[in-house]
């Protein structure tokens, strides 16, 4: 069995002893993923083995951090590269699947590396805005109630006898149909309904498939 | 050839544990979208890092976000449908970061004539490349793309819901999906629904005919997804697995059939004993060991039973 070292300039001497070599492959090839690897795993095991003789520093746990999230990170990309090579070969589905599970776990460990602020704001940049869900919820309530009032117009059992409530039912279509227009159009940036049947058609006859 | 069963998980679900053994599942979005802290439940994922990391799941855990449906209303006429702007849907989406996210698309309808038809899947088709291309402007997709038409960089796959009122065109849907999606859906629910006078032979015959139109044109080059085929009727799976396999195709099941036996029913899938070769869902009271069973127990017990007999079934096939 060997000695644990434990004196905390040994440990520092021994890492930095074992990561020169890939320091000097990265010099030579600068977009080499593994001895990137190995070099964060070095310092990985690095500050766990000074965790266990005094605990951390700020910094030293910091540091600690960053070498997790860049393995994380370097992981990541070589399994793209291998994925991608695969599917490149075979141009089948399981491949397909590991490709896009690996380009999408990449894309969370780059998320990762970000400063603090930008990672706040990567995460709920794209939330819709708030009163897009309360003005929705309003429209739909709205919807639901003239929808029960056109249902009993449509298959009412007994005609409509006062002149009020047949004015209202003839009004009625009108306000649903702009509801539906208001609801598809709230936040709407592009094309309506009907602009995208125009688009579609005028693309075919073009020429397009 | 490979299977999968994709489950319709809800939030409680989700929090239960029900995502474990399981090889995936379908998160919709009606589960939150009606209630009135819709926005606040969004966000609170959207800063977690997505719902995986919000409900603590297992990343190998395949994960479908779904898309808008039909608005429950009380009344059940065509009125129902509300349906938000897809890219705004698209963005939520993104908020939750799943594996794969389902495009928004407009079913069609038993009233529709010729050019109601084409105008949905106009629409459909629109809103494909609409959402392809708001991906690539914000990154998530590049516009490096391979010859068959995907991008070479994607970190989410789109499900493409193939639609149409005979099997050649869900066969020209398809084609057109599959420049752009991963993952092509084909809604079985509708096809085989009970009708009077159809027998359940000729709705599964036409349901394999889609199917079958459909693998011709994608084969084993992308993953097709069933929407809506519960798997209700066990002894009809063979058939699919066969056609599968005829294609080297890798199917997805939404095995809905499992969930409302195990949750709502609480039956777990076991042999007749009148009849030994007819398997069927009985009521756990009626199974000796089971009658203690939790819902969780039920669902567990329900979908590693359907996993082998479909394991089982194509070893079957290829011996």
């Amino acid at each position: 069995m060997g000695e644990e070292i434990t004196e905390p300039s040994e440990i520092l001497r021994k890492t930095r002893v074992e990561v020169m070599p890939y320091l000097r492959e990265i010099a030579e090839h600068s977009r080499a993923i593994i001895p990137r690897m190995e070099v964060s795993k070095r310092w990985i095991d690095y500050y766990e083995a000074l965790s266990k003789v005094r605990p951390l520093t700020e910094k030293e746990k910091r540091r600690l951090e960053e070498h997790r999230k860049a393995y994380n990170l370097l992981e990541a990309r070589r399994e793209i590269y291998r994925a991608a090579g695969r599917y490149a070969r075979t141009k089948k589905v399981p491949d397909l699947l590991s490709l896009r599970l690996a380009q999408r776990k990449y894309y969370a460990a780059k998320a990762e590396m970000l400063p603090p602020e930008k990672a706040k704001g990567f995460g709920e940049k794209f939330v819709p805005p708030k009163e897009l869900y309360e003005r929705l919820r309003k429209v739909q309530e709205e919807i639901r109630a003239k929808c029960k009032s056109y249902k009993e117009a449509k298959y009412r059992l007994v005609p409509i006898t006062t002149a009020t409530r047949r004015a209202r039912m003839k009004t009625l279509g009108a306000e649903l149909r702009d509801l539906y227009v208001e609801a598809y159009d709230l936040t709407q940036r592009g094309k309506s309904v009907s602009g995208l049947i125009e688009h579609y058609k005028e693309m075919k006859k073009m020429g397009a498939e | 050839m490979d299977i999968k069963l994709i489950h319709d998980l809800s939030p409680q679900q989700l929090k239960a544990g029900f995502w474990k053994t399981i090889d995936g599942f379908f998160f919709a979005t009606y589960w939150y979208l009606q209630k009135p802290k819709a926005y606040d439940f969004v966000l609170d994922v959207a800063r977690k890092g997505g719902l995986k990391k919000a409900f603590g799941i297992n990343e190998n855990i395949l994960y479908i976000h779904g898309s808008d449906r039909i608005v429950e209303t009380e009344n059940k006429s065509e009125d129902r449908v509300f349906l938000r702007p897809p890219l705004i849907s698209l963005r939520e989406a993104i908020c939750f970061n799943p594996d794969v996210i389902q495009v928004m698309d407009l079913p069609l309808s038993a009233g529709d004539n010729e050019d109601r038809i084409c105008e949905k899947l106009a629409i459909n088709r629109d809103i494909v490349l609409d959402y392809d291309k708001w991906l690539v402007e914000n990154k998530f997709r590049s516009s490096n793309r391979y010859k068959d038409g995907l991008p070479k960089f994607s970190a989410f796959m789109l499900l493409g819901v193939c639609h149409g009122d005979t099997a050649e065109t869900y066969a020209e849907e398809a084609s057109f999906m599959k420049r752009y999606c991963e993952v092509i859906g084909i809604p079985m629910a509708g096809l085989l629904v009970q009708k009077r006078g159809v027998s359940v032979k000729t709705r599964y015959d036409y349901a394999l005919h889609v199917l079958n139109k459909v693998l011709e044109v994608v084969g084993s080059t992308r993953v097709v997804q069933l929407m809506g085929f519960g798997l209700s009727d066990i002894t009809e799976a063979p058939r699919f697995l066969k056609l599968a396999k005829k294609y080297d195709a890798t199917l997805w099941f939404e095995s809905s059939t499992i969930i409302r036996n195990s949750t709502h029913a609480r039956k777990i899938l076991s042999l007749n004993v009148k009849n030994p070769s007819r398997l069927e869902y009985v009521n756990i009271s009626r199974v000796k060991g089971a009658e203690k069973f939790s819902t969780l127990d039920v669902f567990r017990e329900n979908n590693k039973i359907l996993k082998n007999i479909l394991n089982q079934t194509s070893l079957e096939l290829d011996g």
